[in-house]
């Protein structure tokens, strides 16, 4: 007798689990977030030193700043320099007020730079300066940061031509 | 055992933990060596820097910016090179 009870609950626990279909599982899923499995939290480790993990005879990481990279120099209450990539090169400046930074490009390529979706931001100025409007400034003031960004809508922009 | 070798449990490394380095591209800061498993995304990492999603990771170049929730480790080979750069964008 127990063990016809088992079979029937069994049966019945059977067709319970088929009816529910995988979606709406995931309806429920969605409907509440929290049943969601949380995501498991990958493998991550920040090594102490990285000076401390080479030996003598490995040449070190070059440290240097992309503006001294670039030979940018600062000069008149501002940098000056040239926005280098594999395209071509370009005069720059870049002006700092406060927390905003004011952003430079002579004679940019403008044929290519139409063509990219932040060529709204480029205003000619006088002649050949054009200035470029940052909507998010770097938060920790560094210029380095303009200048990778610079440099990567230019290629960004001959890429797509 | 040497005090500048890491442990890492036998099992982790069985996973396939890829080694990259981060480098400052304002040069305030050294140069930092990470070890990523599977799964890592952009936020994960910059999160173990000690850095707010003010702040981009990149491969080499800016054109190869990674997405705040992008999963690094299927992107980066061992021995990568990262670029962690505050963020910059254009705007009217």
């Amino acid at each position: 007798m127990l063990s016809l009870l088992f079979i029937i609950f069994a049966i019945g626990a059977i067709i319970y689990f088929a009816r529910m279909s995988p979606r709406s599982l995931d309806e429920l899923l969605e409907r509440n977030r929290s049943l969601a499995p949380a995501r498991p939290r990958p493998f991550v480790k920040i090594l102490p030193d990285f000076s401390n993990h080479i030996s003598d005879d490995v040449v070190k990481a070059d440290n240097t700043a992309v503006f001294l990279q670039r030979g940018w120099i600062r000069k008149d209450a501002g940098c000056h320099g040239y926005y280098r990539t594999k395209y071509g090169s370009w005069q720059g400046e870049i002006r700092r007020r406060g927390d905003k930074f004011y952003v430079f490009i002579y004679d940019p390529p403008t044929e290519q730079l139409r063509h990219h979706s932040r060529w709204p931001c480029f205003h000619q100025e006088a002649g050949k300066r054009w200035r470029i409007h940052l909507a998010v400034n770097p938060v920790d003031q560094d210029i380095n940061s303009i200048i990778l960004y610079v440099e990567s809508v230019i290629r960004d922009s001959f890429r797509k031509v | 055992m040497n005090d500048n070798q890491t442990y890492i449990q036998p099992e982790i490394l069985e996973q396939g933990v890829k080694r990259v380095l981060i480098k400052f591209p304002g040069g305030m800061r050294q140069p930092q060596q990470a070890l990523i498993g599977p799964g890592t995304t952009t936020q994960d990492l910059l999160n173990h820097l000690g850095l707010s999603r003010d702040y981009a990771l990149s491969a080499g170049t800016g054109e190869t910016t990674f997405g705040f929730s992008e999963i690094l480790y299927p992107m980066l080979s061992d021995g990568d090179l990262l670029y962690a750069s505050s963020r910059v964008d254009a705007g009217r």
